[in-house]
């Protein structure tokens, strides 16, 4: 589709790159963004300084429902949605300023982000498609993402019963490895 | 009594102060970023319209008052528990940072109830 307005363009530009400063994968901009493959490309490379990553992009749900990845999916979507109630945005312009409250938030806390904006795009379309959602657990009242039919009335979450191996992991190490540095 | 008078005074003092900084970093977030300006604030949109429009003699006048115009955003033992890491978790740091997650999780969610 060709564009018209000038100044839509130049939104859409802006839009794009504070995408792939985030990290976005070009598929997320040529889905958000009317801009033809060639100047997302060439837009990528001025603003990265490489390549895009090539390949296809994760489209499996059940990445959100793992501990560790969960409980970052789920700050991020709650943040969202309270930008999305709130606000009249755009839902591309609400993902890209929920993900920085996300990054921030994450930052503050001395953890490293799981969630990569990419990753943060195909949740909002996954509940957007109706197949994931957020359900509150019935101990902390904090909302989750889960599986859209899932049962869901005595749902808990992972952070009040965490499952036996939580934080045993990978994540566990890094943890520990950035104490032995300070 | 002149004390006791001079401490009343010191911290109205300070209220004034509390209340004219807090509005003054409001007023700059909601202009530089409005829709993110209330999801830290936790403010509906109307109440962040107006503090946008204050005129610094205004915020003057607002901060000059015997009460604070702030007040916690949560007021259940549950966020408190989380936030000062009362974790069943025994490794300490991970534990605490999990924790954080866990309020920020908790208070998100219940700020969308309130708005919405």
């Amino acid at each position: 589709m060709r564009i018209k307005s000038i100044v839509s363009e130049s939104r859409q530009i802006q839009r794009a790159i504070a995408l792939i400063k985030l990290g976005a994968r070009l598929q997320v901009l040529e889905s958000e963004t009317d801009l033809s493959y060639e100047r997302l490309l060439r837009l990528y490379k001025e603003v990265q300084g490489e390549s895009p990553a090539r390949g296809m992009l994760p489209f499996s749900t059940d990445w959100f429902m793992t501990w560790q990845p969960n409980i970052h999916s789920s700050l991020f979507l709650n943040m969202y949605e309270y930008l999305d109630k709130t606000s009249e945005l755009e839902e591309i312009d609400g993902i890209i300023k929920a993900y920085e409250l996300y990054l921030e938030q994450i930052r503050a806390q001395g953890l490293e982000p799981l969630l990569s904006v990419t990753r943060a795009w195909r949740l909002v379309k996954f509940v957007d498609a109706g197949m994931v959602t957020l359900t509150p657990c019935c101990k902390c009242g904090g909302k989750f993402v889960t599986h859209t039919f899932e049962l869901t009335k005595n749902y808990v979450c992972g952070l009040c019963e965490p499952p036996a191996r939580a934080g045993k992991g990978k994540a566990q190490v890094q943890v520990n490895a950035q104490e032995s540095l300070h | 009594m002149s004390t006791i008078a001079a401490s009343n005074e010191q911290l109205l003092q300070e209220i004034r102060e509390a209340n004219l900084a807090y509005l003054v970093l409001a007023q700059h977030m909601i202009r530089a970023d409005k829709a993110q300006a209330l999801y830290r604030l936790g403010v509906s949109e109307e109440v962040a319209g107006i503090i946008d429009q204050l005129t610094p003699a205004q915020l003057m006048k607002i901060a000059g008052s015997n009460q604070l115009i702030l007040r916690f955003r949560f007021d259940d033992d549950m966020v408190w528990n989380l936030l000062t890491s009362h974790s069943k978790t025994k490794s300490s740091a991970a534990g605490a940072a999990v924790a954080g997650l866990h309020a920020n999780i908790v208070m998100a969610g219940q700020l969308t109830d309130v708005t919405a």
